[in-house]
């Protein structure tokens, strides 16, 4: 099919107002969904499944994806306003977002998220039809042995957004590795690390982490400082000038560019690909910016790039899913799980035999984003009034939403516990220049690595050198090992050019 | 922070990693010519050690705490963390309505010094509101421990 027609087609299925309607509910849910801490699309899909059964195939999928994205910037919200991620996705924008809000500019973060997940999924709808299921077969290539080397260099780049020396970088990293190993092991089902605790055999939920290790970490460091010190600047009242300026769009253009790219390639990846994209497109921004001092203080490219990468991530996720019938998260799993209880095979076949269900759904995706602008841009100044809450208002209330969004997760204090812990044990490493952001990110990204680096080896018959073998894996491995080289070699140089300039 | 503290954070990290060799070992690092359920844990412990010596090793250079500008208040910090650990351990003795009020009343009156009368009035709404948004509406079945009788509404 033509890539005009199939793009009618899908805009034809995606404008009638049933699909309209199911698609406002879903982005609107999922933007609340993801503003409160503790629940997360994954749930709310969950819930909602059985509601599926009596609708069209198109319209549930239309609906959960517009849960899915919209719960990407209900997160971003959080992020940049509490220092709290809604999603894992949104750690990233913890970074430069909440800086920015301290610094007045907090409409223009949101502002900024919104066009760029906008600007970004329309940049990925185009990819989606243009390369479409051709793209999927790069999914299809991406065994355990290359997902543990896609995962290793993931890990290398983190480091590189950590705040503090790479040392410490690198010991967050493998402090998070070592952390995802509590509780059953998925091989042999051994409780690993629990203490004889039943609570941690399923081992620490991401949310509690992020929200211990972000939010509750960061209300200790702002609780240190005397009460005149925090540091808030005010912020603007008129949305007009909440909205990002002409300067802030010169230097987002490329990010968001360079980020959708990264996305949509790192989105058709099963197996942690999307969770990759954000920081990916932070590591590249700051690698590639003439300042890269700017970043981690409120600089608009960490917050342009890393949001567009995330949206345009998951969408890109939609083609291995729908093509192929490979889900690349729990959330795409239980989409794929929707439509066969629908009678529907997501696979090779799927854009022949229902081509409106494949072009309806991507379609969707534009208009659901645009959705989420027309809603979300008016309501900056709604978002940006809750910076105005006096800080002795708002830290507690960060707090108790904190708390309650951990116990919300499975109904158990040990949790509440588990969060305060983490939000001690985030404000003791903080200030001995340990950045939580490595930890959590490397937390999540373990047990995908753990798992692929296990079946990798028994694929191997226990030899490491299945994963020089593999070409995309070995290639994988190269890049990671340039990116951490590279910076070792240009100091190693910068050394010994300053002891020549010293001696001449 | 200060360097002694900076180095009992990194001493104490360091347990934490020789107790995960430790436990790696003790799961296996090999077994039916696969690996075990210790290796991964076992690897990253060690890593982990490997990178707090070679900060160690650093001397003061490599503990050099994080010079943060403006004037510190270590008591209203203390009270927060006693807030957070009110709420973690009262939780479910007290349930969720008590154990936030009293974190909330602990940091409003003494850590923020906001007259006694108006947090009671603040520390209720937001109990209030809280309760509403995730019991209420939501569903969260939160816990009310002495307080259950009130709780109108049913799951």
């Amino acid at each position: 099919m033509e890539f005009v027609d199939a793009l009618r087609l899908g805009f034809s299925v995606s404008l009638s107002w049933q699909n309209l309607y199911f698609c406002l509910i879903g982005v609107t849910l999922g933007t609340a969904v993801g503003v409160l801490p503790g629940l997360g699309p994954t749930a709310t899909i969950s819930l909602l499944l059985p509601l599926t059964f009596r609708m069209e195939p198109v319209s549930a999928l239309i609906m959960l994806s517009g849960i899915f994205y919209g719960a990407m910037y209900g997160g971003s919200i959080t992020s940049i306003l509490m220092r709290v991620p809604g999603e894992a996705a949104s750690i990233i924008t913890c970074i430069d977002g909440y800086e920015m809000a301290r610094r007045g500019r907090a409409g223009t973060a949101l502002g900024m998220s919104a066009f760029a997940s906008f600007i970004a999924g329309i940049l990925s709808t185009i990819g989606i039809a243009v390369l479409g299921p051709a793209a999927a077969q790069l999914a299809f290539q991406f065994g355990p042995v290359e997902r543990a080397s896609l995962v290793v260099l993931g890990l290398i780049m983190v480091t590189m957004i950590s705040t503090g020396s790479r040392l410490n970088g690198l010991a967050m990293v493998v402090a998070g590795l070592l952390l995802s190993t509590v509780g059953a092991d998925f091989v042999t089902g051994l409780d690993r690390f629990t203490f004889g605790k039943g609570e941690l055999s399923d081992g620490i939920n991401i949310a509690l982490l992020a929200m211990g290790m972000f939010g509750l970490s960061e209300l200790l460091i702002m609780a240190e400082k005397a009460a005149d010190a925090t540091g808030l600047l005010a912020q603007p009242r008129r949305l007009a000038e909440m909205l990002p300026n002409r300067v802030d769009w010169r230097r987002s253009a490329m990010p968001i560019g360079r980020g959708s790219l990264v996305g949509f390639v790192l989105g058709i990846l099963p197996g942690g690909g999307a969770l990759l994209a954000s920081f990916a497109s932070y590591v590249i921004e700051k690698r590639v910016s003439s300042r890269p001092e700017d970043f981690g203080k409120g600089a608009i490219q960490g917050v342009a790039g890393p949001e567009a990468a995330n949206n345009a991530a998951a969408q890109g996720a939609f083609i291995p899913m729908l093509s192929l019938g490979i889900p690349s998260n729990a959330i795409t799993a239980m989409m794929l799980g929707a439509l066969m209880i629908q009678g529907i095979t997501p696979g090779p076949n799927l854009v022949r035999e229902n081509p409106g269900l494949f072009w309806g759904t991507i379609t969707s995706l534009i208009i659901g984003n645009g959705m989420l602008l027309i809603l979300n841009i008016p309501l900056l100044w709604l978002f940006v009034m809750l910076l105005r809450i006096p800080q002795y208002i708002l830290s507690p209330l960060i707090m108790l939403f904190c708390f309650v969004g951990a116990f919300s997760l499975s109904n158990s204090s040990f949790d509440v516990t588990l969060v305060a812990a983490f939000g001690i044990a985030g404000y003791v490493l903080r200030k001995a220049d340990y950045d939580p952001a490595p930890f959590v990110i490397a937390f999540v990204l373990g047990s995908i690595f753990e798992k692929a680096l296990r079946q990798a080896l028994l694929l191997g018959f226990g030899s490491p050198k299945i994963f020089l073998e593999r070409p995309i894996s070995a290639t994988l491995l190269g890049l990671a090992a340039l990116v951490l080289l590279i910076p070792l070699g240009q100091r190693w140089l910068g050394g010994r050019r300053g002891q020549t300039a010293s001696l001449s | 922070m200060s360097i002694p503290t900076t180095l009992a954070t990194v001493v104490g990290l360091a347990g934490i990693a020789v107790a995960g060799m430790t436990g790696g070992l003790r799961l296996g690092l090999w077994s039916d010519e696969e690996p075990g359920a210790g290796l991964f844990p076992f690897f990253c412990a060690a890593m982990l050690l490997a990178f707090l010596v070679i900060r160690l090793a650093r001397g003061r250079t490599g503990l050099t705490p994080v010079m943060e500008p403006g004037a510190k208040n270590p008591v209203r910090l203390a009270l927060y963390v006693a807030a957070l650990a009110a709420v973690a351990l009262l939780f479910d003795a007290l349930g969720f309505p008590l154990a936030a009020a009293t974190a909330l009343l602990l940091v409003l009156i003494f850590a923020e010094k906001v007259p006694p009368a108006r947090a009671v009035a603040i520390s209720a709404c937001m109990v209030v509101a809280t309760v509403l948004l995730f019991d209420y509406a939501l569903n969260v079945p939160l816990p009310w421990g002495p307080l259950a009788s009130l709780r109108f509404w049913s799951s």
